[in-house]
């Protein structure tokens, strides 16, 4: 009964701070917006019980992901976004659109699955963490790894992007630094 | 070769932390050593024979004024700090009417205490001292004599102990 | 107690009241051992500098935390201009609140934790994770550019240092093949041969600057260098407000502290159970006053650390982070495989 609250509880949250962070016009609002969305979806997962996917979703989103962003938005101090209201009608069929789109696939992805008293896994054998691992690297070893090798292009990439080799700017040699001695930078001598 | 060894030598040096192990054990040395706080209130440092603190005029031991308003205080102040007026006494000797330190102008330098010819103007060790309203900070020929009775002893001791040295 | 609060409560009301009254079991000691870790750490940073610390109120000085906190109270709270009053009066609330939720899961014996959950790593790490938004939000709603600097500062810091902390983690769960925390503690049972300070030495070391960067403190608090930027993302904040950071600050050491030792050093276990005449000898010693015993240590460590090494700098805090402690732990995760692989004893066993 009371999960039942909770649940119409993280909902409300989730929706009404989804539209607050589409028209609130500070950016920085806006991601914190995001985040308090992020939260709140993920405690609509824990009361799921997929306790794992919700706490890697605040691990990585609301921990790495809206850290970054706000960090950025912070810095590069951007006081309000140009008002929306003149352009809103162009856009409004395309988004009409994209959301009809998703909206369907959703319907498809849906249809055949049961959603009403249905439990995912059993509790007793095995926990939530371990399944997902078994299902992680037997069924889906290939597009997990794949997946990985993803990510490490995209760490090269953007390194690669944004590397400035060390000529032209004074770097220092940490190694060097730290191998010296008292000894060669001072000599006591007699007077 | 030998290179290759320092390098190792270093790399190990590294990974066991061992520079920061060596300051932590500094520190936790230190822990235990005996503490060098002085609670004040209850404790002060000891002052030196010659520190130099408040300003105080000495009486002989008859009660009379050593002061013969000289005036060699008022000259030698760096900081201007004595005002001094003088007029004939019944007596016939000169004596101050006047003599006013201002304590916010001294920078208790003790010249005047070293030009004084009759020992008459003196610092004392006092040095925990305040004022509470405007013009306090005068110090006048009435309250520089009252320090000087208060500390006469204390006076008397700090010159014998310096043999004479200021 | 159960029974007593069963006579007013009934169904989920009950359940209610009952997890309220447990946390109100951690949260008054906790708050109580934070102000206590106050007066430790001016003590021993006094005994260390050579001075005695705080000595006047209270025999000892005990009642200073006291006269700190009424002194802060009673302090008025300035909002700053062209501040958002909202946010800045909810940051210290945000650095609080993981800190102190983050102790649900934390066992402190054999079935004492609040909520024995499957994910618990995960859940303290989604916690401190999320510890770094009070701070952000401190910086940008008080309108200073000081704030924003260490805002700035101690949100790359704490980004850059949680990914060394969950690779050390990393090496915990395969350690112990488990992401609960009691399970992580019962896979190092036995005597202070068998906890994992010793598989996984440098991964431990990791675990404890990394957990030392996380909290910014000395010599990793940039974030609140005060040569440079005056007080960091707290220098427009004043009486409660502020007690409230140093409330969190100072919580998520204790709980970095008791992490530590659940994770490292066999969290409730004795050291020496096994061992002939000293298990006997000890065996009075309750779990908990040994988890409190360990964590108690590691306090002593972080104020030790602080009294002895000077700040780093912002650079050096990020070279150390990535270049350093990352490749260290993945190193040492592949090593760790392997003497998983091979069953290495005592620690890896059938």
């Amino acid at each position: 009964m009371l999960l039942n609250y909770l649940f119409f509880i993280f909902a409300s949250i989730t929706v009404g701070c989804s539209l607050m962070m589409i028209l609130t016009k500070n950016p920085v609002k806006c991601a914190l917006f995001l985040v308090v969305t992020f939260i709140s979806s993920a405690g609509v997962w824990l009361l799921a019980g997929a306790e794992f996917l919700a706490l890697v979703l605040i691990l990585v989103y609301v921990g790495a992901v809206m850290t970054m962003f706000l960090f950025v938005v912070m810095m590069i101090n951007i006081d309000q976004v140009e008002s929306f209201k003149p352009k809103i009608w162009r856009y409004f069929l395309v988004s009409m659109t994209m959301i009809g789109g998703i909206a369907y696939c959703m319907y498809l992805a849906i249809k055949e699955t049961q959603l009403v008293g249905r439990t995912v896994l059993d509790r007793e054998v095995i926990d939530n963490v371990s399944a997902i691992g078994m299902k992680l690297y037997t069924e889906f070893g290939y597009s997990f790894v794949i997946s990985g090798i993803l990510l490490l292009t995209a760490i090269v990439a953007s390194i690669a992007l944004v590397y400035r080799a060390p000529q032209n700017r004074k770097v220092q040699n940490v190694k060097e630094q730290m191998q010296t001695k008292k000894s060669d930078r001072l000599k006591l001598i007699d007077l | 070769m030998k290179g290759m060894f320092k390098y190792m030598l270093f790399c190990v040096k590294c990974f066991t932390l061992w520079e920061l192990l060596k300051g932590l054990f500094i520190t936790l040395k230190y822990l235990f050593k005996p503490k060098i706080t002085i609670q004040y209130p209850e404790a002060k440092t000891p002052i030196s024979d010659r520190f130099r603190g408040l300003l105080a005029l000495r009486r002989y031991e008859d009660g009379s004024e050593r002061c013969i308003a000289c005036k060699l205080c008022e000259y030698v102040c760096p900081a201007r700090a004595i005002v001094i007026e003088s007029k004939q006494s019944e007596d016939g000797s000169r004596r101050t009417t006047k003599y006013d330190i201002d304590m916010f102008k001294c920078i208790n330098c003790g010249l005047c205490e070293e030009a004084c010819p009759v020992d008459a103007v003196v610092v004392t060790p006092v040095q925990h001292y305040h004022m509470q309203e405007r013009g306090e900070n005068i110090m006048t020929k009435e309250k520089l004599l009252k320090v000087g009775d208060m500390y006469e002893h204390d006076l008397q001791k700090r010159i014998s102990n310096n043999n004479g040295d200021r | 107690m159960y029974d007593i609060l069963s006579n007013f409560f009934t169904g989920d009301l009950l359940h209610v009241v009952w997890i309220g009254f447990l946390s109100g079991c951690i949260i008054i000691p906790l708050l109580l051992s934070v102000a206590y870790l106050s007066y430790a750490e001016r003590k021993v940073i006094g005994y260390i500098q050579g001075r005695i610390g705080p000595n006047r109120v209270g025999i000892y000085g005990l009642l200073q935390p006291f006269a700190d906190l009424f002194k802060l109270v009673g302090k008025e709270i300035i909002n700053p201009t062209r501040s958002n009053t909202f946010l800045f009066i909810v940051a210290p609330v945000l650095t609080l609140a993981p800190a102190i939720i983050a102790w649900a899961v934390i066992p402190f014996d054999l079935g004492m934790a609040l909520a024995d959950i499957n994910a618990g790593v995960l859940f303290i790490f989604a916690m401190s994770s999320f510890g770094v938004y009070g701070v952000l939000i401190a910086g940008w709603a008080s309108n200073s550019k000081y704030a924003l600097l260490g805002a700035m500062r101690s949100a790359a810091q704490t980004i850059s240092y949680e990914i060394a902390m969950g690779f050390s983690l990393v090496g915990v769960l395969m350690a112990s093949g488990s992401m609960n925390l009691q399970k992580i503690v019962l896979a190092q049972d036995g005597c202070l041969i068998n906890w994992f300070v010793w598989p996984l030495m440098p991964l431990f070391l990791v675990f404890w600057i990394a957990g030392i960067a996380e909290t910014n403190r000395a010599p990793f608090d940039v974030a609140e260098g005060e040569s440079e930027i005056v007080a960091g993302f707290h220098v427009e904040y004043s009486g409660t407000a502020f007690a409230v950071f140093f409330l969190a600050e100072y919580a998520n050491m204790i709980l970095i502290g008791v992490l530590t030792s659940i994770f490292f050093l066999g969290g409730w276990l004795s050291p020496f159970k096994g061992l002939p005449i000293l298990e006997d000898l000890f065996i009075f010693v309750p779990g908990t006053i040994w988890l409190f015993v360990k964590t108690g240590l590691f306090l002593f460590v972080y104020l030790w650390i602080r009294a002895t090494f000077p700040r780093y700098r912002y650079d050096q805090i990020m070279r150390l982070g990535w270049k350093v402690l990352i490749p260290t732990t993945l190193v040492w995760i592949i090593v760790l495989g392997f003497m998983i692989k091979f069953e290495i004893s005592p620690w890896f066993r059938v």
